[in-house]
């Protein structure tokens, strides 16, 4: 992994068209603003991670359990 | 020589572990250029509504894999409050341009052996666009919608 120190306002670049500059510090967050290109996808990775986790568990889904939940759901309708 | 009146289904078929053979009919192929959130080896699905009892639910079942199918649903049915608002990039990357072409799907978890419970992505909804036949899974990074909304039943 790359280790560069910034100070407020300053920024990196990755590749041409990205640039991450650090905005605010505070004692224990930091304010990143980020520029991309819109066809870059930029998440919280704890939010991707558990996204990623949320559909691994879907997929493990079986229609027999679902017809299973719908009969439950036509017994007792909100 | 006997007449034949049936029609004959000449299309592709996939066989599959949940529901067996499945036709693939190009109206209800759609591609997912960056496939499903840690499922981007997957780019090309057949969207399956395979019993009307399911009423609800549809499948949204993997051509790379016959193995990974993901129940979805329509969010009004279980959360007629949801109201998103789509980022223009996320939009564009699907080529929806009228609204009224997009339909929006939530992903579902049935956890196995209970029936008493599904859970429901509302973080990062799945966006089709019914005309190009394209999709991808939103993730709604600025709103605060829970990823495991449970619905008990």
């Amino acid at each position: 992994m790359l280790l560069l120190s910034r100070r407020r306002q300053q920024s990196v670049l990755i590749g041409d068209e990205i640039e991450i500059k650090v905005l605010k510090i505070d004692k224990s967050q930091v304010y990143l603003g980020i520029q991309a290109p819109k066809n870059v996808s930029i998440f919280r990775n704890e939010i991707y991670q558990a996204l990623k986790k949320a559909n691994q568990s879907s997929v493990l889904s079986f229609p027999h359990d679902i017809q299973k939940a719908m009969k439950t759901l036509k017994k007792n309708p909100n | 020589m006997s007449k034949i009146n049936t029609p004959i289904d000449l299309s592709p078929i996939i066989d599959t572990p949940r529901f067996g053979p499945v036709p693939l009919r190009q109206e209800n192929i759609f591609s997912f250029p960056e496939g499903l959130v840690g499922f981007s080896e997957h780019t090309h699905f057949v969207l399956l509504n395979p019993s009307k009892e399911e009423g609800a639910f549809f499948w949204l079942q993997s051509l790379e894999n016959a193995g990974v199918a993901f129940p979805l649903v329509e969010p009004s049915l279980f959360y007629p409050e949801y109201k998103i608002r789509i980022p223009v990039h996320d939009l564009a990357a699907i080529r929806i341009k009228n609204e009224k072409h997009a339909q929006v799907f939530v992903v579902a978890t049935v956890p196995p052996r209970e029936g008493k419970e599904i859970w429901l992505n509302l973080k990062a909804p799945v966006i089709l666009n019914k005309v190009k036949k394209m999709g991808k899974q939103v993730i709604l990074e600025n709103e605060d919608f829970p990823l495991r909304y449970k619905v008990r039943l």
